[in-house]
Parts: structure tokens; C-alpha cells; sequence
């Protein structure tokens, strides 16, 4: 199965519309098991929609609450949804970001964070990351359910600031994600398929690569109240509801409001679902691997829904029956015990059959999936098929609400959307008539629905075609997660750095370098370009002349004097001004890889990541020299392309800076970049320098 | 494009939300049925409460208009509860929640080892999991020859197992193997029950219970009701083996891995040395039961009198009643002789014992439990011993700062809280003198005076695990089952930990350690 199929996970945004048509000569179908005895298709049960037990409304500050009366002995469900999913950012930010608003404490105020609070309430909090939104799913006894508001809405006006904090809740989601898949990655890979992901270890590849202002920057644009929807249910009169969400405005949540976004947009990535046979080599049980189908299964807010629903359930029924049984049968695999489970995120679902099989039989099981989905546009289903299909389909119309919470949010999207809760209901009542719905058109749509295959063990055959491999876990990941690295993972990055010296002049004139002199132009947005001359030495000496507008800027740092002039006015410079500028000569590629030669500096290993058309290895300084310094070489060319640190501006004002080098030419008996693009923060301002001369500065 | 998902999806709220008037319906009557057996939540209805009234924006619309007639609030959506017994001895408990689209039915019957032979430990859970491999009316293609063939099959294994690494029986045992599989098919009665249709159908183990769940819609509740029938009179037990030896080898290894087990068995040893739990805690023998021995374990453990059903979700329950009346109206399966469960007596005089050959020192020590225990008391008490802010390991790790206390109750888990206090705690320091230490600080806790809530932490911690684990409605349907299976008398009304007085609290852990324990110490 090749075809991409660009469908999203927020059916409220991306509504797939599935025709019908009816077609010819059937297969045997599976066995019916009680043929005189048809179940009569009957409504699921509708929810109550009196406003008395429900009702909709925005709260002062843009909040969209949906409020909900439970039956009586139930406990209360306060779920906040946030439009901030997985496909707006980098792979785990949208993770990590709700990780760090849960877990987020104030040792200073003795404010502890949301999950602890909740605990102390007798309470839970679960976080739910889908393509397009977050929720925070939160039970709580009834009679805290004010309380555990209060709590939330603390939590959303403290998120921590603090880099440690950010950074400590990262390896704790990284230490996590990875036990997961080293105890059972079946259900982490299939979970992450359905969150738009490519395997486990890009994607703890890029948790790991995250900074801390990604978290900031991601809460405060997208955090926000006219972004959110707060949804409760609680089993006492709905007023009582209402007044806990508006008052009083100092802690309910309608008096959230939180402080101007950071400027700028988050990066959209286009994150589509890709079908296919996803494999991952890993140490496990000779000739068996484990497996996985999962298909996906729209829910009652989607177009279409009844017909997907309708062929699905042709296909097959638990992962027994159906034409994926009947086609497995005939192709000879041997009996498969399925294990099924659902897995959800709160803007998709899918069924899951997983299984111990031999490798063969894994491939063998690929083929026979696509061979039964395409046998439904082929060989239309019979009668039978569809009576048998039109009973199961309507249980599998219900398995999105297995979760208290998802059936809330179900619910509320339903009510928002103007939608009847049983319209799928009566949707699928209306396909026992043949002549209601089109089906070869309903079948021609199914095939454009997901289905991906995932195997974890054995190397696939090199042969097979179309096989999307992965790792499960990055390369020297152990490694990466520690905090204080060891000999040998320092150690593990020399070859890397020996191979970009080479590149870059080899290891003799490296041990040389001392300095550079260089010539340049830099240019910035909305700013009259300047000239500039720059003179510098590892020992800290630097001569800088700029000149700009016709007025010559000198600066000049030796020792304990550090100065700019200008025209007959000379300034003295801080130390913390100083040290940015030293930091600016230091961070040059060919500096960094010649501080590392003669051991002034030490990297570890990040990860190893695809970028574009381009694989870097990702490499982090350690020390306390520089914040959080990053170099991302080649792996083909072996050149520095990037250098990313953090600066602390002379105002205390952390920003983030991202270098990208390029035009790599001879530069004395070295090859050095010639041009600089130099990103603050996410590229809210940006510069770019041409170097007409850049030379190396040797000892003798 | 940000911009546009996030604002089509606002928009779409705030047209629904904000501008949109709310209809007002009046709510459904229920319908009014005669319940011979029925409970109603104790939750109450606050007659009294605000009008709810439809919100336009803002607080200010959110206030009834003065001078307005306030209408009586509507009657909250509730929970039904109705408990009755079949026909046949079934005990059926259905709760009806009016916010649910499924149906969870889960049957829970006790693998404890009371009604397994001798050797056999564990043959009633492996009958109820290979019990889904179908009935010889569903999955058999010719039920009498394949009969035939289990028998022979049965012989073979029986030879097989006798003599263990002779070529010819293994041959013999595959060629029989092999015959049997043509004669029937596993996946057929699987394939039954999805078309259904069911979701999910499994058998899984919640020590000692055996728990059969699946998960379906009320229209097909009869048709389900047939099939779970038919699973019980009508039992093939095919593919036994093929459940039974990994079972064995898994509590081998279980074994082997979990040293303290040696010392949770000497502990039962002393203080019930028939208990079915020694068994269980024991390295099992390396036997294959007899399809008679399977049968008849399968018979008394599925017997309707020993079993408890539990429906939770969308059902209409007059109706759902009396069609599981039908379904369930008898049995031929044969009266089971009664359970195998010795009384258990509180020791009047201290028992110790030493176990060599245990890895991290420590002891175990059980109280017997007193009878009519409550059993929510109780849950809170063992929580509070094992926390650091509890009496005990808070005195504890005065001394021994590195001490762990795993505390349960009852153990081994049995019916209406026949079993022992247990306390395993471990002291990497190996310090002498944990056991006396140990009995004097709750005797301490016995004689001590209730001053506050000390048990506050202990029960908010019951309630945030309740909450926790209570999202998924199928694993509260399972809950559900467990206590009507172990505590038959408690009340099902309220499925969340209810309030327990301080007091009662004192008072359970002073019924438990006014008797005497005993004591088994591990030694390296």
C-alpha cells in the first residue's frame, strides 16, 4: 500500500467524505452464525440534550465550556482541550509541553504541581496528546470539583520557566517513552502512527532535541483561552456547574487570562498518515517478531462514517472473520491468535491486532491486508456479508466512547458541531437498505483510509519492497539520556569530529589555529548594512571595526579591558557584554573543532536526524563555558552546517541563537564557511553575514 | 494553516456556543418496571439546588430574572442498579448508566485452587481460558470424532508426560495432535461471538479470580446471553494444552525470579497449612491434567451457583432481566460439592519460622483477619501502614531508614475476607530484632487513641488510584465483578470508595493486631 493519505486526525477540520456503490459476485463470506435470527439494528442509546443536563457557552475570557449533567454516582469528568496537537511542532513538543503543565511545581511559593494537587484531592489527571489538540482529562470526587478547577487554573498561569525544571520533565517523558518500548513497543509504535509520527526513535530523537524556550514559546501562543475547550461533567444540577466555572473571576477558570502571546507563529509541519509496512530490527525471540494491523476507525463526528464502519467491518470482524481471515485461509498462513485492543488519541482511533509470527508470515500478512481491502472494490461484498457487517458495524460505531473522558469529548464535539448523536446510528440503520448508499464508491473510499502494519524483531528480507524501516530506539540512546555522560560516549563522538576536521584543513593545521582575521558584509532586515573587519584570537583578543552609515564602530577586548569607540567617544563594555562577544568568535566552526583538539572542549552525542534532504549528527558541548551549545555536522560532507547556543543578553534576557554556516571554500590551508545566518529566538530577528575573506590565523 | 484548523475549529464553537439557545426538552420518563431485587444509588438529589437556566454569555445572563418563578430542577440522570439470580443460580448484576453507548458483561468465578485435583494447581484458570476455543457445537467439524480424537490425544499426552524424551510418544503425541486440529477449529466460536457481536472476548487473571469480559451492544445482549451459554454447558476444552504448559512454566519462572514467594508460602504454611494458596505460591509439578480432570474442574468452577455476571453500560434493565432469565433459566452441569475453603481461626500464640537461601533480608508477618471486617476499613488501614506518614513505617525508619512495607489485605484474596493481614517488609539494613519491633508497634497502633484523621492521606490515595484506573468503564465493569464475587453482602450502589469514618478505621486495624501473628524471617 503506497498511496499517502493525507487525512488528519481532527475530523472537525479534515472531513473525509466516503461514497458507496453496490457491485457484483461475491466470495464465500464468513460463516453466519445464527442466519434466522438477524439482529435488528437498533439506535445506540442518544445522550440527553436538554439544556437543562447540557449546555454550551463562552466564558468571558474566550473559553468555550461545555457543561454536562453525569448520573448520579458517578465521579466528576473536567477535561481542558487545547487546539495545540502534535501536528503543529516538532515530534514530543506537544507532549512535553502538556508534561510540563502538569508536573510543573513552585518550590518558592510551595505551590505543587497540578498532578500532585489533584492527588491531594483524591483525584487523577491524565494527558491526551492527538494530531490537532491536547486534553487534560481530570476525575475528581464531587464535592472537589471546585478545588481541582482552582488547581487547573493555577497550573495554566504557572507553567515553570525554569530550564533545569523544563529539562529534568524531559528525560523523565524521555526515560518513560523509552521503558514503554522496551517492555512492549507494539502499543507505543501504533500510538505514535496515529499521532502522524515515523517510528519511536525519530521521535525520541527529536524529544531529545528539544529546548526548553520550544516549551515556552509553544505554551504561550497556543495555550490560550480562545484556543481552548473545557468540558465537564459532574453529577449535580448544571447551574452549580456554570457558577464554579465563572466565579469568583480571581480562580475560576473564566478569569484565565494570560499574558500576551510571544510574537511569531509555531511552524506548522505537514505531518500526514503515511500507510505502510513499518518495520524495526531489534534484539528479540529467534524466528518470531512481534506484529501489528492497525486500521483506522472514523467516529461519529466524521462524513462518511457509516460506510468506512460498513467496510471495515467486511474486512474483518475481531481480526476474525471477514475477507482478512478468508484471504489469509487461502493464501495458507497458519491460525493467528489476534490480541485486538483500541488505540485513541483524542482526534483518532484505530483497531489494533497484534501477534507473535514468524517473519515470513509477517510479510506474508502485508500482502494478504492490501489483496483483502482491494478485494472490496473488486468483488463487492454479498448480502450476507453486508447483514454480518451492518451488526458488527454498529458496535465499532461505539468503540470510540470506550474511555469516559473520550465519550465527553465526543460529546462535546458533537454538541458544538451542531451534530445528533445518533445520526451515525441512524446512518448505519439507513445501509440495510442496499438502495441508500453507493456501494463501490464506499469501497473505492475505503481504500484511501489508513492502515499500517508494524513489525518489531527480525530484519525484514531485502527483497520486500515498500518497507519503511525504523528504530525503535535511537542509536547510543542509553547514552544520550544519562546526564552525566560517560568516558565512553565522549569518547564516541571523536570520530565524528576528526572526520569534520578533516574535511575542513586535518588535524595539523588545526592544531595550529590560533585565530582569524576576516572580512564581511552584514545585512539585516529593515537596517543599512555594514562592513565589518574582524581580528580574532583564542586568547580572548579581539579588534572589530564596523562601519555603518559612514560612522567606524571599534571594538576592542584584551585582557581586562574591553571597549567600543565611536568617532571620540569610547565606552567601556561589561563583562557580561564581553563574554557575548568572545562567545560569537568561539562559536565559529573552525574554532569549536580546534578547541576541541586540544581538549578545551567536549561533546556527547544528541541524535543523529534528518533534515530535508540532508542527516546530521547532532553533538552537544559540555562544560559551562557555553548554555546548551549544539553543532549539527554532515554526515555526508562532514561540514558544520549548524551551531545553535544560548546567550544571556547584558539585560539578563536569555535568547536562543541558531547559526547556520554554508559556502564552504579554501580559506588559507583550511576550507571555512563563507556565509552566516544568524536566527535570535525562532527568527523574530535575523542577519545574514558574507565573509569576502576569512583567513586562518596559524602558529608558526 | 495553523490559523485556519484552530479557527475553523473555534469558530465552529463559538457559533455553537455562544449565540446558540439552548432547547429545552423535558427529561425522559423512565420507564416504570417492577424490580424484585433492586437498589438504588445512595447518591441523593438536591431538590433544592439552583435553577439551572440557559446561558447566553457572560455571568451576568447566568442569573434568573428577578422576580421570575424558579422551575423545579430536573431529576439528575441516574445509575440503576438490580441485582437478581437466574434459573440456573447465576448471579447477575446489572448497572445501568445512562451516559454509556456499550454494554461490559463480565463473568467472574474463582481460580483460587479450591476446585483443582491435587498437583493441578492453576487447571481452572487454564480450562476458562482455553474455554473460548469453542463448544463442540460451535468450532467442531464432526463432534464425535473429535471427541474421539481428544480422548486419544489425552492418552497421549498422559504417556508423553510419564516419559519424558522418548522419541516415539513425542511422535505419537504430534501425529495425534495434528488429527485432532483437522477435526475442529479454534477460531470458529472467536468468530461467533465478534459477529455477535462482541468486542474483545478474553479470559484474563486477577489473582485468584478468573475474569471472562467482552464487551457488547444491548441488541445483542440475548444472542450473547445463547453464546456464553452454550460456552458453559456444552465445553469442548480444545487446545487445553496448548494453555495449560505455558501456565506451568510461567509460575515456574515466576518462581525462580520471586525468592519471597518461598516466604509468603511458609507464612499460609503456618497459619492455614490447607490453604489452596500454598499451592499457588509453590513451583508447580511438571504434570498434564486428564480431560476428566478438566471437565469436572471446569464443571464445578463455571457451576451458575459460582459465578457472578456483571452488565454495565447502556441496557434497559426489566429487559435485559428477563432475557438473561430465559437464557440462564438451567443447568445440566452437575451440582459442585462445596467449595474447598477451611475455616481460619485467630492464632492465640505467636508462630515464627526461618527461611534460608532468601535474597535482601526481611520478614513477613499475618494476622488473621476477624470476621465481618469491613472491607472499605480495611482497604484504608492497609494503606496507611505501608505509607511514611502512617504509625508503622513512619516508627520503622526511625532505625532502619531504608525499610519498604508492602501491606495487604485479604491475602490470599478469598471470599468475604477469609485471609491474613500481611505485611512484607524488607531492611536491606539486616539489623536484628524487625520482628518483635514490628508486633510491639502495632500492638501500639491496637491500644493507641484516635486523635484526628491520621488515615486523611490513606483514603485520598484509595480515591486517586479509584480515579486513576476508573476512565475505562470495562475495568470498572471488572472491578465491579471482583467485588460481588469476593464480598457478596457489600453493596454495589456506589462504584467509587466511600467515606470511612476515622474511627471505623481504628477499629478494623485493632480487631486485626489483637491477635497473635506469625512470623516468617528470610535469611541469606
Amino acid at each position: 500500500m503506497s498511496h499517502r493519505h493525507a487525512r488528519r486526525g481532527s475530523s472537525s477540520t479534515l472531513l473525509v467524505v466516503i461514497a458507496l456503490a453496490a457491485c457484483g459476485a461475491p466470495p464465500t463470506p464468513p460463516p453466519n452464525p445464527e442466519p434466522n435470527e438477524p439482529v435488528v439494528p437498533a439506535p445506540v442509546t442518544p445522550q440527553a440534550s436538554s439544556s437543562l443536563e447540557q449546555q454550551t457557552l463562552r466564558l468571558s475570557n474566550g473559553v468555550t465550556a461545555h457543561l454536562r449533567v453525569a448520573p448520579t454516582g458517578s465521579d466528576t469528568r473536567v477535561q481542558l482541550g487545547i487546539f495545540a496537537g502534535t501536528t503543529l511542532v516538532a515530534p514530543g513538543l506537544a507532549e512535553l509541553a502538556a508534561h510540563v503543565l502538569v508536573e510543573s511545581s513552585d518550590p518558592t511559593s510551595g505551590r505543587a504541581s497540578l498532578r500532585r494537587q489533584l492527588q491531594a484531592l483524591g483525584g487523577a489527571v491524565d494527558v491526551q496528546v492527538g494530531l490537532m489538540t491536547t486534553w487534560l482529562d481530570i476525575r475528581t470526587p464531587t464535592n472537589k470539583t471546585i478545588k481541582a478547577l482552582e488547581a487547573l487554573r493555577g497550573a495554566l498561569e504557572s507553567v515553570t520557566q525554569s530550564r533545569s525544571q523544563i529539562e529534568r520533565m524531559r528525560t523523565e517523558l524521555v526515560t518513560e517513552f523509552a521503558a514503554r518500548v522496551a517492555s512492549n513497543p507494539i502499543p507505543v509504535v501504533t500510538r505514535g502512527l496515529l499521532q502522524g509520527e515515523r517510528g519511536t526513535g525519530s521521535y525520541l530523537n527529536s524529544l531529545l532535541d528539544l529546548d526548553p524556550s520550544d516549551v515556552s514559546l509553544f505554551q504561550s501562543r497556543l495555550y490560550r483561552p480562545d484556543l481552548s475547550l473545557l468540558t465537564i461533567a459532574a453529577p449535580q444540577p448544571l447551574q452549580e456547574t456554570i457558577k464554579a466555572v465563572q466565579a469568583p473571576a480571581e480562580t475560576a477558570m473564566a478569569g484565565w487570562k494570560p499574558p500576551p502571546p510571544i510574537p511569531g507563529r509555531p511552524k506548522i509541519l505537514d505531518r500526514p498518515y503515511s500507510s505502510g509496512l513499518y518495520w524495526a530490527e531489534t534484539p528479540g525471540l529467534p524466528g518470531l517478531v512481534r506484529t501489528a494491523i492497525m486500521m483506522r476507525l472514523p467516529d461519529a463526528s466524521m462524513d462518511g462514517a457509516a460506510e468506512w464502519l460498513m467496510m471495515h467491518a467486511c474486512l474483518t470482524l475481531d481480526g476474525t472473520g471477514g475477507r482478512l481471515e478468508q484471504m489469509q485461509d487461502e493464501a495458507g498462513l497458519p491460525q493467528i491468535q489476534w490480541r485486538t485492543h483500541i488505540e485513541q488519541t483524542p482526534d483518532a482511533q484505530a483497531l489494533v491486532l497484534s501477534a507473535m509470527v514468524s517473519p515470513e508470515v509477517a510479510a506474508a500478512l502485508w500482502r494478504v491486508l492490501n489483496r483483502a481491502r482491494q478485494s472490496l472494490s473488486e468483488v463487492p461484498p454479498t448480502p450476507s456479508e453486508l447483514e454480518l457487517a451492518l451488526r458488527r458495524a454498529q458496535l465499532n460505531a461505539t468503540l470510540p466512547t470506550m474511555s469516559d473522558a473520550a465519550r465527553l469529548r465526543l460529546a462535546a464535539q458533537l454538541e458544538t458541531r451542531n451534530l445528533a448523536p445518533d445520526a451515525l446510528a441512524r446512518r448505519l440503520r439507513e445501509l440495510a437498505d442496499p438502495s441508500r448508499w453507493d456501494l463501490a464508491k464506499a469501497a473505492a473510499a475505503f481504500q484511501q483510509t489508513p492502515a499500517w502494519m508494524v513489525v518489531v524483531g527480525a530484519e525484514p528480507a531485502p527483497d520486500m519492497p515498500g518497507v519503511i524501516k525504523f528504530d525503535a530506539l535511537p542509536q547510543g540512546f542509553e547514552a544520550n539520556i544519562s546526564s552525566a555522560p560517560t568516558p565512553q560516549v565522549i569518547a564516541a563522538t571523536g570520530p565524528w569530529l576528526i572526520k569534520a576536521r578533516a574535511a575542513m584543513g586535518g588535524e595539523e593545521v588545526f592544531e595550529k589555529l590560533k585565530g582569524f582575521r576576516a572580512t564581511a558584509r552584514l545585512t539585516a532586515a529593515q537596517a543599512p548594512p555594514a562592513e565589518q573587519e574582524t581580528i580574532w584570537d583564542r586568547s580572548g583578543r579581539l579588534t572589530r571595526q564596523r562601519k555603518l552609515l559612514g560612522q567606524v564602530v571599534m571594538t576592542n577586548l584584551d585582557k581586562g579591558s574591553w571597549t567600543e569607540t565611536l568617532g571620540k567617544v569610547k565606552k567601556s563594555l561589561t563583562a557580561r557584554e564581553a563574554r557575548l562577544l568572545r562567545h560569537e568568535m568561539m562559536r565559529h566552526p573552525l574554532m569549536l573543532l580546534a578547541a576541541h583538539k586540544r581538549g578545551a572542549i567536549q561533546f556527547r552525542p544528541i541524535a543523529q536526524r534528518n533534515s530535508g534532504d540532508r542527516e546530521m549528527m547532532v553533538l552537544e558541548a559540555l562544560g559551562t563555558e557555553f548554555d546548551r551549545l549544539r553543532i549539527h555536522i554532515d554526515t555526508e560532507s562532514y561540514l558544520i552546517r549548524t551551531v545553535e547556543s544560548w546567550e544571556r543578553l547584558p539585560d539578563e534576557t536569555l535568547v536562543r541563537v541558531h547559526e547556520t554556516w554554508s559556502d564552504y571554500r579554501a580559506a588559507g590551508e583550511m576550507r571555512a564557511p563563507h556565509r552566516l545566518r544568524t536566527m535570535w529566538n525562532d527568527g523574530e530577528h535575523q542577519t545574514e553575514t558574507v565573509f569576502s575573506e576569512w583567513l586562518p590565523t596559524l602558529k608558526p | 494553516m495553523l490559523s485556519s484548523l484552530a479557527i475553523a475549529a473555534v469558530c465552529s464553537l463559538s457559533a455553537t456556543g455562544v449565540a446558540q439557545q439552548p432547547v429545552v426538552k423535558p427529561p425522559a420518563a423512565a420507564p416504570v418496571t417492577a424490580k424484585p431485587v433492586t437498589e438504588k444509588p445512595a447518591a441523593k438529589t438536591k431538590t433544592a439546588a439552583p435553577v439551572a437556566k440557559p446561558v447566553e454569555a457572560g455571568p451576568a445572563e447566568a442569573k434568573p430574572t428577578e422576580g421570575q418563578q424558579e422551575p423545579a430542577p430536573p431529576p439528575l440522570p441516574k445509575r440503576t442498579l438490580t441485582k437478581f439470580t437466574t434459573g440456573d443460580g447465576s448471579r447477575f448484576v446489572l448497572i445501568h448508566d445512562p451516559s454509556m453507548q456499550l454494554v461490559h458483561w463480565v463473568i467472574a468465578s474463582w481460580a483460587d485452587g479450591s476446585d483443582d485435583p491435587p498437583g493441578l494447581t492453576g487447571l481452572t484458570l487454564a480450562t476458562a481460558q482455553a474455554s473460548l476455543n469453542g463448544t463442540w457445537a460451535t468450532g467442531s467439524l464432526d463432534a464425535t470424532a473429535e471427541q474421539q480424537a481428544l480422548i486419544e490425544l489425552d492418552a497421549a499426552w498422559q504417556k508423553r508426560m510419564a516419559n519424558p524424551g522418548k522419541a516415539n510418544f513425542e511422535a505419537e503425541l504430534v501425529r495425534l495432535d495434528k488429527a485432532a486440529k483437522k477435526l475442529g477449529d479454534p477460531r470458529t466460536f472467536q468468530r461467533v461471538l465478534a459477529a455477535a457481536p462482541t468486542f474483545r472476548p478474553e479470559v484474563t487473571y486477577r489473582d485468584p479470580i478468573a475474569i471472562m469480559a467482552l464487551t457488547t451492544i444491548e441488541p445483542a445482549i440475548a444472542h450473547v446471553a445463547k453464546l456464553l451459554v452454550e460456552r458453559r454447558e456444552d465445553q469442548a476444552l480444545r487446545g487445553l494444552m496448548r494453555v495449560w504448559l505455558p501456565n506451568v512454566l510461567q509460575r515456574l519462572q515466576a518462581h525462580a525470579t520471586q525468592p519471597r514467594r518461598r516466604l509468603h508460602a511458609e507464612l499460609l504454611a503456618l497459619v492455614h497449612p490447607f490453604s489452596s494458596g500454598i499451592q499457588r505460591l509453590e513451583p508447580p509439578p511438571l504434570l498434564a491434567p486428564t480431560r476428566e480432570q478438566a471437565m469436572a474442574v471446569w464443571q464445578s468452577s463455571q457451576h451458575p451457583t459460582r459465578t457472578v455476571h456483571v452488565l454495565f453500560g447502556s441496557l434497559n434493565a426489566p429487559q435485559t432481566k428477563a432475557t438473561l432469565a430465559a437464557a440462564f433459566a438451567t443447568t445440566s452441569l452437575p451440582a459442585p460439592s462445596p467449595r474447598r475453603v477451611a475455616p481460619l481461626r485467630p492464632i492465640t500464640s505467636q508462630r515464627r519460622s526461618v527461611v534460608p537461601g532468601i535474597p535482601g533480608t526481611g520478614i513477613v508477618v499475618g494476622w488473621v483477619l476477624p470476621a465481618q471486617i469491613d472491607p472499605w476499613a480495611l482497604e484504608v488501614g492497609v494503606r496507611w501502614l505501608a505509607r511514611p506518614d502512617g504509625s508503622l513505617l513512619g516508627q520503622l525508619r526511625r532505625t532502619r531508614p531504608q525499610i519498604s512495607i508492602t501491606c495487604r489485605a485479604p491475602w490470599p484474596r478469598t471470599s468475604d475476607g477469609q485471609g491474613l493481614l500481611l505485611l512484607d517488609i524488607i531492611d536491606p539494613s539486616g539489623k536484628p530484632g524487625l520482628g518483635p519491633e514490628v508486633v510491639q508497634i502495632c500492638q501500639q497502633i491496637a491500644n493507641d487513641k484516635l486523635r484526628g484523621n491520621p488515615y486523611h492521606y490513606s483514603y485520598m490515595s484509595l480515591l486517586h488510584d479509584w480515579n486513576k484506573a476508573a476512565n475505562d468503564s470495562r475495568s470498572v465493569a471488572i472491578t465491579m465483578a471482583e467485588r460481588a464475587l469476593m464480598w457478596p453482602k457489600t453493596s454495589l450502589n456506589r462504584q467509587s470508595p466511600p467515606w470511612v469514618k476515622p474511627a471505623s478505621i481504628a477499629a478494623a486495624l485493632r480487631s486485626v493486631f489483637v491477635s497473635q501473628p506469625a512470623i516468617v524471617e528470610g535469611r541469606r
